[in-house]
């Protein structure tokens, strides 16, 4: 009992009870969540439902293995949103630096919204909104603003898969300027301040929703599965 | 009936000109097919750059179907060009070759001799389209292999493997079914001269024409385009929307043929009436 509340008045006035962590604190417990996932294969369903665009439902299988080894297998045709799949859970300190953080509360679930920027200066995308549970250290949200003025939404949706955390639902959602509207007057968009303007080209709205299903974790996925097989096309 | 047919067919299929269509398309398709799989990649690249900047693309792109789709735009001015050199051949080649009192002192009737020319005619329309799908779809899938076949017009639409064969087919019917049409205006121009030339530039000449006048956005312009037989020559594309619009399949097939019967009753009027000298 003395020894519980030596350690409950220690927590309590230790400087730092009551302080959020630091953004790259918050990173790091995003990453360190899928730390142990040595490699997984999951199945994919994608569903696009986009302006201009028909296309049925359509299926993948998706190979991972750390740190960066991806593969997929496809009957047909596939294409898959750039933005969130294209996310390295196991490499969010590595790729991005974390220019500030703000604690939100969503449906009563604590929330650290990140703003990253990518540390390659190379990088298309360069600044990203991340909101990243404070319970479970899960990326739950992106928002990417684009250089020419649009802006990809990210919701994941996780299962637990043993003790780990993994994506069960990803939706990106796109948003195009309006084409005929009045132009938006420049810098009024505060994620794409300080961007270069890049012309409008045929951009499109819409969403899509990739479901991930049946996930094999950690079988030991062997190095060959990831072997670029030889271009027949070219 | 069946016996002028088979003379008729015969006749065609010993002329050597009949073989030059047949020539052109088997030089164009592995031409263009070839030179598309030279390309590889590149080509790839360039049609889906509008997409890949905010998708993964993964799957055979240009494969088969998609490679064959793309040569049968040639069914808007090439392949009517190839049809009306045998078309326009059937009539003004007897006149040419001094044939054509010799064939009419036979005792079949000048409709039945007719009939038989056009059903040769219309043979020969089919026979060229359905050798340019069986080499561009069989050259396709040994060169490219198979896949979805995705369509890039005002939609972007992925036509599910399992459905692109079959689509494609019933687009080559279609496209029969038009081709049909520019033969029939072929052979009755052949009726008019003694020189296969003239019903070949004759018939191209209209179908250039009218493609300029349902093209040009005027109020006239427009008012008319329902009425040119070339604005229904499009119901092959037509198999490669979704969904498939069939009531505007049907509605071209109707007109169509409508435009067909029709050449074909004033060619058989004229050519009852006409005084054959050569």
């Amino acid at each position: 009992m003395r020894t519980a509340l030596v350690i409950a008045l220690l927590v309590v006035f230790h400087p730092a009870y009551g302080q959020k962590p630091t953004g790259e604190e918050i990173l790091w417990k995003a990453e360190q969540n899928f730390h142990d996932v040595k490699d997984y294969t999951v199945t994919l369903d994608i569903v696009a439902d986009i302006d201009r665009m028909k296309v049925a439902p359509m299926h993948a299988t998706m190979y991972f293995k750390q740190p960066e080894k991806v593969h997929f297998d496809t009957k047909g045709f596939v294409f898959l949103p750039r933005e969130g799949m294209g996310l390295q859970f196991g490499q969010l300190t590595q790729r991005y630096a974390v220019d500030s953080v703000a604690r939100e509360t969503v449906e009563g679930v604590t929330m650290y919204r990140l703003v990253l920027h990518p540390r390659d200066e190379k990088a298309v995308i360069r600044r990203m909104f991340m909101w990243v549970d404070g319970n479970r250290w899960t990326p739950e949200r992106l928002l990417i603003p684009q250089s020419d003025g649009r802006a990809a939404e990210v919701s994941f949706t996780y299962q637990q898969i043993g003790r780990f955390w993994l994506p069960s639902k990803l939706v990106v959602s796109f948003s195009a300027p309006e084409k005929d509207g009045p132009a938006a007057p420049p810098n009024t968009n505060p994620f794409a301040r300080g961007l270069p303007t890049m012309p409008r080209g045929n951009t499109r709205s819409g969403k899509v929703t990739v479901s991930y299903s049946d996930y094999r974790v950690n079988t030991g996925l062997s190095d060959s599965v990831f072997t670029p097989e030889p271009d027949h096309r070219k | 009936m069946k016996t002028i047919l088979g003379n008729e067919i015969l006749k065609t299929s010993f002329k050597w000109r009949s073989y030059i269509s047949f020539l052109a398309i088997a030089a164009v398709v592995p031409l263009v097919e070839i030179a598309l799989k030279l390309q590889g990649t590149n080509m790839e690249r360039g049609m889906m750059r509008g997409l890949s900047q905010d998708f993964l693309l993964l799957g055979n792109i240009v494969n088969g179907y998609f490679v064959t789709q793309m040569i049968m735009n040639a069914l808007w001015i090439h392949v009517p060009f190839l049809v009306t050199l045998g078309a326009g051949d059937q009539l003004a080649g007897e006149a040419t070759a001094g044939t054509f009192r010799l064939l009419l002192t036979r005792p079949a009737s000048r409709s039945r001799i007719l009939l038989a020319k056009y059903a040769t005619t219309l043979l020969y329309a089919l026979a060229l389209v359905a050798f340019m799908a069986v080499l561009t779809v069989g050259l396709g899938v040994v060169l490219f292999g198979t896949g979805d076949l995705l369509i890039f017009g005002r939609t972007f639409v992925v036509v599910a493997e399992s459905e692109a064969l079959w689509r494609i087919g019933v687009a080559f019917a279609l496209a029969t079914w038009g081709m049909w049409t520019v033969a029939s205006l072929a052979f009755l121009f052949s009726s008019l001269v003694e020189n296969g030339i003239g019903p070949l530039i004759g018939t191209m000449a209209v179908i250039i024409v009218f493609y300029i006048v349902s093209n040009v956005p005027a109020d006239l312009f427009t008012a008319i385009k329902p009425y040119l037989f070339t604005s229904y020559l499009d119901l092959w594309q037509k198999m490669f929307e979704d969904p498939i619009p069939w009531n505007e399949v049907l509605h071209s097939v109707y007109i169509l043929g409508a435009f067909s019967i029709g050449f074909y009753a004033v060619t058989w009027y004229i050519f009852l009436r006409k005084d054959i000298l050569s």
